[in-house]
C-alpha cells in the first residue's frame, strides 16, 4: 500500500513522530523533575508551617494526604504511569501549590489568551514588516539606505531580547514616563467587552509588543533580504525581466513568492517556540501570561504547574512542526516530487 | 526566402560593451556593427568568450553590473499594432521604457533552460503572465494560444499543467522556444539554446525552429560557436572574434569561400554536428584576453597572412561586393 502512496506514508511517519517525541520529551522531563534534590512535599509542608505557625509530623496522616494530591505517593514508575494517563487521558494536570487547590490546566488557560494575543500578534506584525522591509532591502540593495538598514538589523538582532526590553522598560517607562511598565491592563476598569478596559489592555501592550516585534523584526529583514538577494541572481529572475513583467509583478510572483515559503515555515516554527521564548519579557513586564506563571512556579518549586507549562510548550512546538511538515508537500511541488520519488 | 527585398530590422553601430574589473576595463564587445533584416535567420558564430551573450544581453537591455554599454547605438524597426514601423535606438530608452518592447518585438531563449522557469509556478502561468502584461487576449484565447505553442515545439498541451522539475532538460528548451514565440515578435534571440542537449533533441529542435520561422515570419538571431548547426540553419552568418564582426555573407557563400583569414580556420574545423568544441587548428598563440587586446586588427598576432598595416589600424568593417562584409586589410 505505502509503495502506491509514498505521500500516505509520509504523513504516517511525521505523525508517529510527532506521537513518540512528545512522548519522549515528556518523560526526560518528568524524571528530570523527580530527579532534583528538592523535595516539593517538604517545601509544600513548610509553607504550611509558616502559614498556620504550626509544627507538622512528617510522618503524619496530613502529609501523606497531599503526597497523593500531588500525585506523590507510591513508587517512581507507579507515578509516572498515573501521570501519563492522567495528562494524556484525563487532560487532568494535577492541582498546582501556587493557587492550591486550583488544577494546573485551569491556570494555564486563564493565562493562555494573553501570551497568545500579545506574543501571537506582535510576532505576526515583526514577520509582516520584516518580510516587507527585507523585500524592499533586496529590491534597492545597491542603494545606501538598504546598506544601512542591514548593518542596523545586524546589530539589532545580536542584542539579547531582554536588553531592548529593559530598555524599554527604563527609558519609555521609567524616566520617560510615556508607557505603563507592569501588568495587562488597568485595575480601575472591569475586565470585559468594553472600550475603557480594550484601550487599557491596548496601551498596556505597546511596551512588551514593542521589545517583541524590535527583537524579532531585525531577524525576519535580514533572513527575507538575503533569501530575496539570492532569488534574484537566480536564471529565472532574468528571464521574466527579459519577458518584460512590471517591477511589481516580477517582486511579488517571481521573488517574494518564492521567499514566502521558507518564511511562512519560519513563522510556523517561531510561534511554537513563543511559549518558551518570551519567558523574560513576560517576567519583566509582569505579564499575566505563561511566561510569568512559570517564574511563580520555579520560586515555590510547584512543580505541577512548571510541568505543565512544559508540557504545554513541548506539545506547541511539535505542533507548529507538524503543521509545517504536513503542509509543506501541499504548497510546495518540489517537496511533493520529493517525496514520492 | 526572396532576400533581395529584405528591410532592416535591427542595426547595431560601434557598440561596446565593457566589464569594469579590477585589472581595468574588459571590452568584450568593442566596436561591434551589425545589420540583421527582417525574416532572416542570422547565424552569430564566433569561439567561446568572444562576446556572444555579451552583445545579446546588450541588445535586451539586460545588462548588468560589472558590465555596461559604453557606447553604441541599437536602431531597432518595431512593428506596432497598428502596422506601421517605429524606430527607436534600445540603448538609448529608460529602463522603464524598454519593456513594451520586451517580448512583443524582442524575445529570447537563453544559453540554459535548465533554472530559468520559476520552480513554483506552472508553465502555463509562466507563459500566461507575459501575454498579460503585453497584449489584450482573454485568458481563454490565452490559454489555446499557450497550446498551440507548446504542440508546435513538439510538446503535449498537457505540459502547461506542469513544474519545471517535472520536465527533462529538452522540454524545458521547448518551452522556452514556445514561450517565446507566444506572441510572435519581430525579433527572437536564441542564445546556443541546445548545447544542452544531446544530438538527436538538438537536430529535431533546429528543424522544428525553422519550420517556426516559415509558419509565423519572425527574425530570429541564432547565436552558437557550433559552425555546423549555421550551415544547416542559417540564412546569413557573421563570424566575430575579439568583440567585433569579421565577416558577414550568405551561409552558402561564408562556408564554401571564407574570406577572412580567422574564418578560414573556422570554416576549416568545422566538427560534425553538435560535435566536440574543437581548438581551432592551424591558428597560433592564445586568444588574447578582452583587457587588453591588440591594437590594430586584433587577429594579427594569430594571422598567418599578416600585412604591417594590421598592427596599428583597425580595419573597418566593409562591402566587398553586395551582402558579403569583410574586415580585413587584404581587402581594403
Ligand atoms: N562578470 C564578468 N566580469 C568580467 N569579465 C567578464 C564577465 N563575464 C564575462 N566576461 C568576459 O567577457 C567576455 C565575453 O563573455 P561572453 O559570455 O559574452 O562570451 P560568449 O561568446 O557568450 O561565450 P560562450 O560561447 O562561452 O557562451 C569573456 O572574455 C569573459 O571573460
Ligand atoms: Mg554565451
Amino acid at each position: 500500500m505505502f509503495k502506491r502512496h509514498p505521500l500516505l506514508k509520509y504523513y504516517l511517519k511525521k505523525i508517529v513522530t510527532y506521537i513518540v517525541t512528545i512522548w519522549g520529551a515528556f518523560t526526560i522531563a518528568f524524571f528530570l523533575f523527580r530527579l532534583m534534590p528538592s523535595n516539593p512535599i517538604d517545601a509544600w509542608v513548610k509553607s504550611l508551617e509558616r502559614q498556620y505557625s504550626v509544627k507538622i509530623d512528617r510522618g503524619s496522616e496530613l502529609v501523606d494526604y497531599y503526597k497523593e494530591q500531588f500525585g506523590l505517593n507510591g513508587t517512581l514508575w507507579e507515578q509516572y504511569v498515573r501521570y501519563l494517563y492522567n495528562t494524556f487521558v484525563k487532560f487532568d494536570l494535577g492541582p498546582s501549590f501556587i493557587n492550591f487547590p486550583t488544577p494546573v490546566q485551569e491556570l494555564l488557560l486563564a493565562r493562555l489568551p494573553w501570551t497568545l494575543a500579545l506574543m501571537g500578534i506582535s510576532i505576526l506584525i515583526a514577520w509582516v514588516l520584516g518580510l516587507l522591509i527585507g523585500a524592499a532591502a533586496a529590491w534597492f540593495r545597491t542603494s545606501p539606505v538598504s546598506g544601512w538598514l542591514t548593518n542596523i538589523s545586524i546589530v539589532l538582532s545580536q542584542i539579547p531580547p531582554y536588553l531592548i526590553a529593559i530598555f524599554l522598560v527604563l527609558f519609555l517607562g521609567y524616566t520617560l514616563k510615556l508607557f505603563p511598565t507592569r501588568g495587562a491592563w488597568d485595575a480601575q476598569y472591569p475586565v470585559g467587552l468594553n472600550w475603557n478596559f480594550i484601550q487599557s489592555v491596548l496601551w498596556h501592550s505597546i511596551l512588551p509588543a514593542s521589545a517583541i516585534i524590535i527583537t524579532s523584526l531585525a531577524g525576519w529583514i535580514l533572513s527575507t533580504r538575503s533569501l530575496i538577494v539570492t532569488i534574484l541572481g537566480e536564471d529565472y529572475l532574468m528571464y521574466a525581466e527579459a519577458k518584460g513583467l512590471s517591477p511589481w509583478e516580477i517582486m511579488t510572483r517571481y521573488a517574494l513568492r518564492n521567499a514566502l515559503l521558507p518564511q511562512t515555515m519560519g513563522l510556523a516554527l517561531t510561534m511554537g517556540f513563543m511559549m518558551s521564548g518570551q519567558l523574560l519579557i513576560e517576567m519583566l513586564f509582569v505579564y499575566p501570561g505563561l511566561g510569568e506563571l512559570m517564574s511563580r512556579g520555579i520560586q515555590v518549586f510547584d512543580y505541577n504547574t512548571m510541568m505543565g507549562i512544559i508540557i504545554l510548550s513541548i506539545f506547541s512546538v511539535m505542533t507548529a512542526s507538524l503543521i509545517v511538515e504536513l503542509t509543506l508537500p501541499v504548497i510546495d511541488p518540489r517537496i511533493r516530487k520529493e517525496i514520492m520519488s | 526566402m526572396a532576400e533581395q527585398n529584405l528591410k532592416t530590422l535591427l542595426t547595431l553601430k560601434n557598440l561596446n560593451i565593457w566589464y569594469a574589473t579590477e585589472r581595468g576595463e574588459s571590452k568584450a564587445v568593442n566596436g561591434l556593427d551589425l545589420e540583421i533584416l527582417r525574416g532572416e535567420i542570422f547565424g552569430l558564430a564566433g569561439e567561446s568568450g568572444c562576446g556572444k551573450s555579451t552583445l545579446i544581453t546588450g541588445v535586451m537591455r539586460l545588462t548588468k553590473l560589472p558590465a555596461h554599454v559604453q557606447s553604441g547605438e541599437a536602431i531597432f524597426h518595431a512593428s506596432r499594432e497598428n502596422g506601421q514601423e517605429q524606430v527607436v535606438d534600445l540603448l538609448k530608452l529608460d529602463p522603464g521604457a524598454m519593456r513594451p518592447y520586451r517580448w512583443r518585438n524582442i524575445s529570447y531563449i537563453p544559453q540554459s533552460a535548465m533554472n530559468v522557469l520559476n520552480p513554483v509556478l506552472k508553465v502555463e502561468d509562466q507563459i500566461a503572465d507575459v501575454i498579460r502584461a503585453h497584449s489584450s487576449m482573454s485568458k481563454k484565447e490565452a490559454q489555446a494560444r499557450i497550446g498551440d505553442c507548446l504542440e508546435m515545439v513538439g510538446l503535449s498541451k498537457k505540459v502547461a499543467l506542469m513544474y519545471a522539475h517535472e520536465l527533462s532538460g529538452g522540454m524545458k528548451q521547448r518551452v522556452t522556444i514556445a514561450a517565446a514565440i507566444v506572441l510572435k515578435p519581430d525579433l527572437l534571440i536564441a542564445d546556443e539554446p541546445t548545447t544542452a542537449l544531446d544530438v538527436n533533441v538538438q537536430r529535431v529542435i533546429l528543424q522544428e525552429l525553422t519550420d517556426i520561422r516559415e509558419r509565423l515570419g519572425l527574425t530570429i538571431l541564432y547565436v552558437t560557436h557550433d559552425m555546423a548547426v549555421h550551415a544547416q540553419l542559417s540564412d546569413r552568418v557573421g563570424i566575430m572574434y575579439a568583440g567585433g564582426i569579421m565577416e558577414v555573407g550568405k551561409t552558402s557563400d561564408v562556408l564554401s569561400e571564407p574570406l577572412h583569414p580567422y574564418s578560414q580556420a573556422l570554416v576549416e574545423a568545422i566538427p560534425d554536428i553538435g560535435g566536440e568544441r574543437r581548438r581551432i587548428e592551424g591558428l597560433p598563440g592564445a586568444v588574447p584576453s578582452p583587457l587588453n587586446w591588440p591594437p590594430g586588427c586584433a587577429f594579427h598576432p594569430r594571422c598567418k597572412r599578416m600585412l604591417p598595416i594590421c598592427q596599428e589600424k583597425r580595419p573597418d568593417l566593409r562591402e566587398l561586393k553586395p551582402g558579403r562584409l569583410v574586415a580585413c586589410h587584404l581587402y581594403q
